[in-house]
């Protein structure tokens, strides 16, 4: 009998001509009641809607569902010693996670005295054994880091990857969004291909795929206080970082660009940020709606 | 991140239970025979589902009830023993009144549930969900996580098994 006419028959897929070859075969009559036979066997039957209703219903009641038995117990008591110990490595091993809500920030030292603020809705973790050894930490969302002298501090996030020796720097990453600031020291970014190192004020995003380098002229991210920070940084650099804040327009009228201003704006009340900002520069200003002029005092 | 098809939803839970259940509880009976302990295992299989129904991507639904199946079942009730029976009105295979051949008839059946029950899990799997629910090679082999060939070679294993089985008096 061929294994090919064989196999067409078990997959539906013969043909009357290739049936009547098969049934030369006093084998494969043999077969046919062998498949007459089977297919009365009773199989279950079930109504889906009332499995379902059914199931529902079993869910709903909180039932303890099985009596743990006797040997089980003991065998249970007498593994629990050798766990223990077991676990004890087990656990120390494992690494420590820490995850952030929406409106939630986190404050964190890590064994070296470095310390991250971990940003609202963002999730981090990092192996507390051999830490000073191996300085790694996984991110997804945003923080702030301030990284101890020490061994290469590695953030590995999704789109990239960022390594630093000792400086403060902030990290967003979330889907396709990607930027890391480089407020003290010297921070190494790797996204796939590309490596940039990036100084204080610098900063670098990801757009189509590629690392584009930019400038940042706050002291440290506004989320961790909710203001801006700046230190001498000139008027005009100041008022593109309130336009950033605040999703605004912002056009200046005759005012002196050599303008330097230290001190911070609030992120939470624009008309309150305008004020610390024009008031101690002796300036102007109008708002309408998104619209902000900012003119000399005459 | 919900998606459409997120199983938390449950109009989305219902059409994964519907469009499995079925096949589901028949693998299950056909492992062991027992119609009461294969609904109990499915069911318990698909509350599994609902209760970590955020942990399961919506593709991987049907490859997880059918582990949780598999392993509830290995707790449960493998190694006790397979008896299938006949469906009340099963007609005989010839339009005989000759109680002779009716009592053969008879035999035979039992005959063929012993030698089914004598069969390896796979073979008996392989070979109830192509006979009787009439599965093609491709699907019975994604099922039982084997190749097309492995699943014909099953089938066909069972076949001739069954044969000899059935020719000894």
């Amino acid at each position: 009998m061929k294994q090919e006419l064989l196999d067409k028959w078990l997959n539906g897929e013969i043909s009357p001509s290739e049936m009547e070859e098969l049934k030369q075969n006093p084998v494969f009559l043999e077969y046919l009641k062998i498949d007459a036979v089977v297919k009365q066997i009773e199989t279950p039957s079930q109504d889906a809607s009332e499995g379902l209703k059914e199931l529902k219903e079993e869910n709903s009641q909180h039932q303890i569902s099985r009596v743990i038995k006797l040997p089980l117990y003991i065998k249970v008591v007498a593994a629990a010693a050798i766990i223990l110990f077991i676990g004890y490595f087990y656990v120390s091993s494992l690494p420590e996670n820490y995850n952030t809500r929406l409106a939630q920030t986190q404050l964190l030292k890590l064994p070296d005295g470095s310390s991250v603020m971990l940003n609202e809705d963002s999730h981090l973790s990092f192996r507390k054994t051999n830490w000073d050894d191996n300085r790694t930490i996984t991110l997804e969302g945003e923080a702030y880091f301030e990284v101890e002298e020490g061994t290469v501090f590695n953030v590995l996030t999704t789109n990239g990857k960022v390594s630093v020796l000792g400086t403060k720097f902030n990290v967003y990453d979330s889907g396709n969004y990607f930027e890391v600031v480089c407020y003290e020291g010297l921070v190494g970014v790797t996204q796939l291909d590309n490596y940039v190192e990036l100084s204080p004020g610098n900063k670098v995003y990801l757009k189509n795929g590629m690392l584009i380098p930019d400038k940042k002229f706050t002291t440290q991210p506004g989320w961790i206080t909710n203001e801006s920070t700046f230190k001498n940084v000139q008027i005009l650099a100041v008022l593109d970082e309130l336009k950033s804040v605040y999703s605004i327009n912002v056009i200046t009228e005759n005012i002196d660009v050599d303008l330097r201003y230290t001190g911070s704006f609030t992120n939470r009340d624009l008309d309150a940020a305008l004020q610390t900002i024009t008031l101690p520069l002796g300036l102007n200003y109008t708002l309408e709606s998104k619209n902000v002029t900012i003119s000399a005092k005459d | 991140m919900a998606s459409e098809k997120d199983i938390c939803k449950e109009s989305q839970f219902d059409k994964v239970y519907t469009s499995l259940v079925g096949s589901l509880r028949n693998y299950i009976f056909f492992k062991c025979g027992n119609s009461e302990k294969s609904h109990d295992i499915v069911q318990e299989a698909f509350i599994k589902l609902w209760q970590n129904c955020t942990k399961v991507a919506p593709e991987k639904a049907k490859s997880y009830v059918y582990t949780v199946a598999n392993r509830l079942f290995l707790n449960e009730i493998a190694h006790q023993k397979v008896v299938f029976s006949y469906k009340k009105d099963a007609g005989t295979t010839h339009d005989h009144q000759n109680p002779q051949f009716l009592l053969e008839e008879k035999e035979y059946g039992e005959r063929l549930q012993k030698a089914l029950s004598g069969l390896t899990e796979i073979q008996r799997t392989a070979f109830l969900m192509s006979r009787i629910e009439g599965k093609k090679y491709r699907e019975i082999a994604e099922i039982l996580e084997i190749s097309e060939k492995a699943a014909g070679k099953r089938i066909g294993d069972a076949l001739e098994t069954l044969r000899n089985s059935l020719e000894k008096i």
